[in-house]
């Protein structure tokens, strides 16, 4: 018998789609959409984000470009990219330039052609686009450690400022690097309260290791968490979304970082840490 | 199933919504009933221009073939290969000269027993071939004596009773058989249905309404053909894809060539089954935009969720489209189309707008969130 009480809890993708179109206004929406222009409004609301090393928003610029003040780690992305596509990493200096996260050349001529790959709109929903380097973000290494390559993030649901649930998702071989859950990267369960892992998935199966590095994630705390829950709490008068994703990374030196602001985030968090979104969220907000 | 509503909703009362939907079904059943071509469509003595026969040779075997219902022409004639097939002897048959447009022809004459809307006659037909035609028999006025040609209707009947055939046998034979006004009245049904899955439901098909432009093609050139060769247009843009990708072309330039690519296939087709009701059916109908987006769709997902996803997702797309050419050409509704299309339409906007106020998990989402329901339910 399927619990009525259970499934009372569930949001669903028609409520959701409601919900984003009555509570996130449409100016916030392309605000999120803007990672430049995101990044300004949660600075100006105190919350830390990557700063910006070059913003690149003609081929003239391009031409433009002090190469030589570029540090030698760093991420290139598309100002409007969808799904983390278009995005290209230095993890330091190479033959012919720098190297990418194999180890690979990455070239002068290489990252030019992506920045006009970036401008041309490839990556993008618009016809044009703007090319973003931000300094590298290197995984925490607490974080490092439960993950197989790429970078793990957190991602908390937010009702206006208060934080609804959070999930940790961290990249498997699988899942080729990326953080994305239908790829079979892990998501696991963070209570809002401890900051420590209670359980995990990868697809649909609970895990308590980590399926490449054997490593345990159960009872793991994610470093800086109150950091990590002050930064989600920003997010929403900073961009003035009223639910939202964050979208938070743990670095290494810099501690929480607020990567991405999401105006329509997926459900799947329901499954991952076995709460329902519709409840008011008195029993998991322990703060 | 409860669902709880913020403050801010605003709420149309579940009494209004059935009110709306009861009073919707009302409008419909009452202009059909009072519609003036009520009595006509429904008369004993009508036929579409197009209708399914049964022709019977000397061996006794028994054929369903496609007839043209022609009034303008006076006998009736038959394709050879089809005369052929039902056994006729046409090297000792007598010859008839016939005069056509194109001078004057000897054809052999045989006797043939036709079925036609439930009528049984023995009739003399000429034999000449029709390959090139859009129907391998055509009936003339001769033989149709008695009953009435409804024009741009096509499969009022069928050739053993005077009744509409069911979906499923139009949908398996080859016809083309809805007409343009009644196929804009069944666009919105379509489109409703494409709502109750995707929001009661929550089937996710390739493109929103890429089901229903599939369907359209399904039905008018007949199921098992559409069905392959919309699998040899998937097939052709998968083996294109990754050739544009490495091109890097823009999204435009890339869907560009892939309805080149389409046409290509389609157009090979045709020369090589060498028959021109496929050109007819297919050329006109097929959604050659929306196959190679559909195509791109697929070879998207497939990059991001794996090929199961993909296949998923194709078969789900296909699924819906032979869904809704069903409900398109069941008798019934066709007959609402035809007598009612403005009342149809209107009716199905306003039932669709109602569908989209559902805010309640979809069907599939029973199923995906059944973990996190089942945690819930133990923890609260």
């Amino acid at each position: 018998m399927i619990r009525l009480r259970g499934w009372d809890a569930m949001l669903g993708m028609n409520r959701r789609n409601a919900r984003i179109s009555q509570e996130n206004p449409a100016e916030a929406i392309r605000l999120v959409n803007n990672k430049y222009a995101t990044k300004q409004a949660l600075t100006a609301a105190g919350a830390p984000t990557s700063p910006t090393l070059a913003l690149l928003r003609s081929r003239r610029e391009i031409a433009a470009l002090d190469w030589d003040g570029l540090p030698d780690c760093w991420a290139l992305k598309p100002n409007q990219g969808l799904g983390g596509s278009g995005i290209m990493l230095s993890f330091g200096h190479g033959r012919g330039g720098w190297r990418s996260s194999s180890g690979r050349p990455v070239t002068r001529q290489m990252v030019d052609d992506q920045l006009r790959r970036i401008l041309d709109g490839e990556y993008s929903p618009l016809p044009s686009d703007w090319a973003l380097f931000e300094p590298l973000i290197r995984a925490h290494p607490d974080l490092a450690r439960l993950s197989h390559q790429g970078l793990p993030d957190i991602r908390v649901i937010c009702v206006g400022d208060e934080p609804r649930l959070a999930m940790l998702r961290l990249p498997t071989r699988f899942s080729g690097g990326r953080a994305n859950l239908h790829q079979r990267a892990i998501g696991a369960a963070v209570d809002l309260g401890t900051g420590r892992i209670t359980h995990a998935l990868v697809g649909k199966e609970a895990t308590g290791t980590h399926p490449d590095t054997g490593e345990r994630l159960i009872g793991a705390a994610v470093p800086y968490w109150p950091r990590v829950l002050d930064a989600a709490s920003r997010c929403a008068p900073a961009t003035g979304l009223r639910y939202l994703g964050a979208d938070i990374v743990v670095d290494a030196d810099r501690g929480p970082l607020i990567l991405e602001v999401n105006a329509r985030p997926g459900l799947q968090i329901q499954n991952v840490t076995g709460h329902g979104l519709m409840t008011t969220g008195t029993r998991t907000r322990r703060r | 199933m409860g669902w709880r509503d913020s403050a801010r909703d605003l709420r149309v009362p579940v009494v209004l919504k059935v009110l709306a939907a009861t009073l919707g079904l009302g409008i419909l059943v009452l202009a059909v009933l009072a519609s003036p071509t009520l009595s006509l469509s429904r008369s004993q003595h009508t036929v579409g221009e197009r209708e399914m026969v049964r022709i019977t040779g000397p061996t006794g075997r028994t054929i369903e073939a496609l007839a043209l219902i022609d009034t303008g022409a006076s006998t009736s004639s038959l394709d050879t290969a089809l005369a052929r097939d039902l056994g006729f002897d046409l090297a000792r048959a007598p010859k008839v000269t016939v005069a056509s447009a194109l001078g004057r022809e000897e054809r052999p004459v045989v006797d043939a027993a036709v079925q036609l809307a439930g009528r049984s006659f023995v009739t003399k037909v000429n034999v000449n071939s029709r390959a090139k035609r859009e129907t391998p028999v055509l009936l003339g006025r001769q033989d149709v004596q008695g009953l009435q040609v409804a024009v741009g209707k096509r499969l009022l009947t069928r050739p053993d009773a005077a009744v509409a055939p069911s979906a499923v046998r139009i949908l398996f034979s080859k016809a083309p058989s809805i007409d343009a006004v009644s196929l804009m009245a069944l666009l919105p049904l379509a489109a409703l249905l494409i709502v109750l899955l995707r929001v009661v439901v929550g089937l996710n098909t390739l493109g929103t309404f890429s089901p229903v432009l599939l369907a359209l093609a399904y039905a008018q050139s007949g199921l098992p053909l559409g069905l392959v060769l919309t699998a040899v247009m998937f097939a052709l843009g998968f083996v294109v894809q990754p050739l544009l990708r490495r091109l890097h072309l823009p999204r435009v330039a890339r869907l560009g060539v892939l309805i080149g690519v389409v046409t290509t296939g389609l157009i090979g087709a045709q020369l090589a089954l060498g028959s021109a009701d496929l050109a007819d059916a297919w050329g006109t109908t097929l959604p050659v935009v929306v196959t190679a987006i559909i195509t791109e769709r697929l070879w998207e997902q497939w990059d991001l969720d794996g090929v199961r996803a993909a296949a998923v997702g194709a078969a789900l797309t296909v699924g819906a489209a032979i869904l809704v050419a069903l409900l398109m050409l069941t008798p019934h509704v066709r007959h609402i189309a035809e007598t009612v299309p403005l009342q149809l339409a209107i009716v199905c906007a306003v039932w669709t707008a109602i569908v989209g106020t559902y805010r309640g998990l979809r069907l599939t989402e029973l199923l995906r969130f059944t973990p996190a329901a089942r945690s819930q339910g133990a923890t609260s």
